[in-house]
């Protein structure tokens, strides 16, 4: 596999436990754009236990997905209270703290960036994505993944089932948050090199938009969407600088004529009819 | 025996006092219609019942048990389910699916309920609601999307969704409303099959025919006060029912 094609799987790999992350509260209709403050805390914890603490790797890591699953416990104990827009802000404010911290923090090197000495390789990243995904499919198929869906649907009607809603989305979050911080320590330890400045709202906003275009009602939406952002503008690269514009192009077509996603229930249901 | 009571309750929003002091009982296995003018004060009644709206006085006791302090989610553990008059299914799960989750306060803590549907404890609930929905007649839809079933069959589901629960009290807020004659009909024979094997419930519903055939008392609300009881036949005669739906009574009519 020539270098080119390894670095664009790795960046769908990320991307694709990182559409997870993000999904697990979009099924229970919470918008998070904080998603990459999470993939921050990820891999500054990662980077700093493999780097001056000379934790193996793997461990280094699993610590990075761990660290951002607390504060992602700990932010959702506080911002679930509140609704709609009003969530999509607090998560973005949580976001830019996150940022703000570490861009100001010179033990991790503040804005100069943070340099990761360990490296892994595109096959363990891989595999955690392999891992994430089948994670994703399994709660995805029990009770907890079908109270998501009703929850996003009816908060109230749920509730009166006996659904403890604010505990499921809790819950949501947090296993999001832990995806998240996986996925920013897997990337840290990559590319050798992180900062700050990388994990922006802008790509908080990206990774929920690709797993809205995907499809949030089954697992496969943000499998579909993770690939389809990562891979399109790849397949333009010959059109230069209109790759851009053509993907844009593309992006408005499928929200018009699919505005559930690109992967629905109803069109997994007809597939499988034909089949 | 008293199965369920409400005692002097009342709620206002703002200024207007919508329910003022309303009482009354619903006999273990007794199927109680509570019916009424627009605006009269069923469905907020019904809200209170379930804790959507927390009565500004009164008491409402299943089984000895005052639910008012209790949060909703709760009150189902009591024996407290309702069908929604709006139909409030998750069009994107199929009906199976939408089905179990009036089983919810069954399936277990958050372990088992992270385990995929058709393994360990869901799978017996799997099991119990494949059976209800063969009862009612409903089981060539059970892998069909809720949001691609007609009308009249979503209203049925429903009323299937809040039998898993195994409800001691089932409250059914306009079950009929916006069948067709062939459906209600369909309705009925279910409701009253449900009836049989011994569910109390609590019934509101503007087609006194269907409450005739499935009630054996009504209950008659207007401007949130009690102005009548009796069988379904008796409140139907009431001068004052007649002058509540119709302004006059029918004497009037005659002479004018």
């Amino acid at each position: 596999m020539s270098g080119y094609w390894a670095g664009i799987l790795v960046i769908l790999a990320i991307n694709v436990i990182a559409a997870y992350s993000a999904w697990l509260p979009l099924a229970a209709g919470q918008v998070n754009l904080g998603t990459a403050g999470f993939m921050a805390v990820g891999a500054y914890a990662g980077a700093v236990l493999s780097g001056d603490y000379e934790w193996p790797v793997g461990a280094a890591i699993a610590a990075g997905a761990v660290a951002s699953g607390l504060l992602a416990l700990l932010v959702g104990s506080a911002v679930l209270r509140t609704r709609g827009l009003y969530l999509a802000l607090a998560t973005l404010a949580v976001n830019e703290v996150v940022r703000g911290i570490l861009l100001n923090w010179d033990a991790v090197g503040g804005a100069s960036g943070y340099p990761v000495i360990a490296h892994i390789e595109l096959l363990p990243i891989a595999i955690a994505a392999l891992c994430v995904f089948l994670v994703a499919a399994w709660l995805g198929a029990s009770r907890f993944g079908m109270t998501l869906h009703a929850i996003e649907q009816d908060e109230t009607m749920t509730g009166l089932f006996g659904v403890h809603v604010s505990r499921v989305q809790l819950a949501a979050f947090t296993i999001g948050g832990v995806m998240a911080g996986l996925a920013g320590a897997l990337y840290a330890h990559h590319f050798s090199y992180i900062e700050a400045q990388y994990f922006t709202v802008l790509m908080s906003v990206t990774i929920v938009l690709s797993v809205v275009l995907g499809g949030v009602q089954t697992v496969w939406g943000p499998l579909v969407g993770a690939a389809f952002f990562t891979l399109l503008p790849e397949l333009f690269r010959g059109a230069s600088n209109w790759r851009y514009v053509l993907f844009a192009a593309g992006v408005i077509a499928i929200m018009a004529l699919r505005p559930q996603g690109i992967v629905t229930r109803a069109a997994l249901m007809r597939l499988r009819r034909a089949a | 025996m008293t199965l369920f009571r409400i005692e002097n309750l009342r709620k206002s929003f703002g200024g207007l006092e919508v329910i003022r002091g309303v009482s009354l009982e619903v006999a273990q296995g007794q199927r109680l219609a509570l019916i009424g003018p627009n605006g009269a004060g069923k469905t907020t009644v019904f809200n209170l019942i379930n804790g959507y709206y927390r009565p500004d006085e009164g008491r409402i006791l299943l089984d000895g048990q005052d639910l008012v302090p209790m949060a909703p989610r709760l009150r189902i553990r009591h024996g407290l389910a309702r069908s929604f008059q709006n139909i409030r299914l998750i069009p994107h799960l199929t009906v199976e699916e939408n089905v179990l989750l009036g089983a919810h306060i069954h399936a277990g803590g958050m372990l088992a309920q992270a385990l995929p549907l058709f393994m360990g404890r869901g799978r017996k609930l799997r099991e119990q609601a494949r059976g209800l929905l063969e009862d009612a007649g409903l089981t060539a839809h059970r892998g069909a999307l809720a949001g691609s079933l007609a009308y009249g069959l979503r209203k049925r589901v429903e009323v299937v969704r809040a039998l898993m629960a195994r409800p001691r009290l089932l409250l059914l807020d306009e079950p009929c409303a916006g069948l067709n004659t062939q459906e209600r009909g369909v309705l009925m024979e279910e409701l009253q099959r449900i009836a049989a094997s011994g569910v109390t419930m609590m019934v509101v519903e503007h087609d006194m025919h269907f409450v005739g055939g499935l009630c054996d008392r009504a209950i008659v609300l207007n401007f949130g006060e009690k102005i009548a009881e009796g069988t379904p036949a008796e409140v139907a005669r009431d001068p004052a029912v007649i002058e509540a739906y119709l302004g006059h009574e029918p004497e009037k009519y005659a002479h004018a």
